[in-house]
């Protein structure tokens, strides 16, 4: 406990000793952990984007000709229950068709408006590729069923996107990791460097590796610790913030909430990642200082 | 308590720092290690604190063969060496009392006792009014002082001192060694470079002397090695 206590008395009189050396070290891991923190949760907010708009793509069930419509919505709110499932007439779908079209809409004029098949629609939010599908194979039972679209075409198109998005998201994630974590080591080596003689001294009076190394590891942590907290402090203002303006500009961002953006398992790693950073790093400059000064 | 078997010193491709020097120091001696600059004197006690290890030969401290000692035991031979530096090595920005204050520190020694035995040390030496002062405020014979505690505050059983005496005046020089002479009549051994010729005449003790790394003299006895 003496022991401890003395550690800790040590590393917080270093801090204080040092307060430029201090600052530059704290600024360091709070840049860090916020460009770390900033890209994450950038990567989970277009995840969960594309995930919404996903969601926007309907299940369609056409129907054979002169089947019930409406026996046909019932049983489709009965095999997806919860889901919106809306009953589109031929003449609806025609409407739905010239409209898309726009101005060549007019190719359709000499059809009637009974030429596409009545069809019922079925839309749950943020649907996966492989539930859109297990939802299509239930609505194929529905009473008069010709065929069912799972809409898996653009579905898979945007799993593809989302899985390239990770891999690309994740790989730059590791860089900016890797380059901060240099960032720090150095900036840190320059912490362990300004303090050479007090660690020649206390060697040369008899400390060991140790005793040395302990506070300064204790000082990196902590310095990790206070940038990272600095840094969920600006990312957590910032979501705070940014969300409503990200509503207004984006209505299908509706549902993405600030926990969506900084979940608590985000911050909690950041913070945790924040005072590993500092602890590793000042480990590798002590390690390198006192393989250079020897015994 | 100190012996050498044909210790060599070499560094990189300039002339050996020293050449095979044989010699031994007995526990409560009083020894001057002596030379011209250059001869090899600071080099023999940096390979006697393990600072550096000999290129060969064998050296035993306290009965322990330095030269080959694993890195994680030399602080536990340095606890029972007590080292004064010319340049002093006291830290500008602690006080006295916490430069006095860091062998026992290291050694996890309770603040309650490293207290008591720090005001014992810069009692000793004279000191204890400038306790809270920083090193940069002192002269240099204070400093040198405050080096001198720092050095006997384990109570080490040798203690190794690299021209004590070399930045001070007459006065100071006496008030110094008068402190090595206290500690050695307490029971440390002492060994003391310096290039001070009147020191060695005033103090009739065993002398060692060093040129150009080799061993040319032992106290009475003229040992010439023989390259």
């Amino acid at each position: 406990m003496h022991a401890l206590l003395h550690t800790l008395r040590r590393a917080v009189d270093a801090l204080r000793r040092a307060p430029f050396v201090t600052v530059v070290a704290v600024g360091t891991l709070f840049v860090a952990v916020l460009l770390t923190g900033a890209f994450a949760a950038a990567l989970g907010a277009g995840e969960r984007l594309l995930a919404a708009w996903a969601g926007e793509v309907p299940v369609s069930v056409y129907l054979v000709r002169g089947a019930d419509l409406e026996v046909a919505r019932s049983a489709a709110e009965k095999l997806a229950p919860g889901a919106a499932v809306e009953a589109v007439t031929p003449r609806d779908a025609m409407r739905r068709l010239r409209a898309s079209l726009g101005e060549q809409g007019r190719v359709l004029d000499g059809l009637g408006d009974d030429v596409l098949p009545a069809s019922v629609e079925v839309h749950v939010r943020g649907l996966s590729l492989s539930r859109a599908r297990a939802l299509a194979a239930r609505l194929r039972e529905v009473p008069g069923a010709a065929e069912v679209d799972d809409g898996a075409a653009w579905l898979s198109r945007l799993e593809n996107l989302l899985r390239q998005g990770r891999v690309v998201g994740l790989a730059l994630l590791a860089l900016v990791a890797v380059a901060t974590a240099i960032l720090v080591s150095n900036t840190l080596r320059l912490a362990v460097y300004a303090r050479r003689e007090e660690i020649e001294i206390m060697k040369l009076v008899g400390a060991t590796d140790g005793y040395v190394s302990a506070p300064i590891l204790l000082e990196g942590a902590l310095q990790g610790l206070a940038g990272a907290a600095l840094a969920v402090g600006v990312l957590a203002a910032s979501t705070w913030a940014l969300v409503p303006r990200l509503h207004e500009a984006l209505p299908i961002a509706a549902r993405i909430t600030r926990a969506d953006l900084l979940p608590g398992s985000l911050l909690v790693a950041l913070l945790l990642g924040g005072t590993a950073l500092g602890l590793v790093a000042s480990a590798l400059s002590l390690r390198r200082f006192l393989r250079r000064s020897g015994g | 308590m100190i012996q050498l078997f044909h210790v060599q010193k070499q560094y990189g491709a300039e002339a050996p720092a020293l050449v095979d020097v044989s010699l031994a120091v007995h526990k409560g001696e009083f020894v001057f290690l002596t030379g011209p600059s250059g001869a090899g004197k600071s080099t023999l006690l940096r390979l006697v604190f393990c600072a550096e290890p000999p290129t060969d030969g064998q050296i035993l401290v306290f009965g322990r063969n330095v030269a080959r000692v694993r890195p994680s035991s030399v602080p536990f031979i340095r606890r029972s060496i007590g080292v004064v530096f010319q340049d002093f090595k006291l830290l500008e920005h602690r006080t006295l009392a916490e430069n006095v204050a860091f062998p026992l520190e290291v050694r996890g020694v309770r603040p309650r006792e490293v207290e008591r035995r720090v005001n014992l040390a810069l009692r000793g030496v004279g000191l204890e009014h400038r306790a809270g002062r920083f090193p940069l405020s002192l002269s240099g014979g204070e400093q040198q002082r405050a080096a001198v505690a720092r050095a006997l505050v384990g109570d080490p059983a040798l203690l190794l001192a690299d021209e004590p005496t070399g930045n001070l005046d007459t006065e100071r020089t006496a008030e110094v060694m008068q402190l090595l002479e206290s500690a050695n009549a307490r029971g440390t051994t002492v060994v003391v470079a310096t290039h001070d010729r009147a020191l060695l005449a005033r103090h009739k003790k065993r002398v060692i002397s060093l040129e150009g790394g080799r061993l040319v003299s032992d106290g009475e006895q003229v040992r010439r090695t023989s390259s």
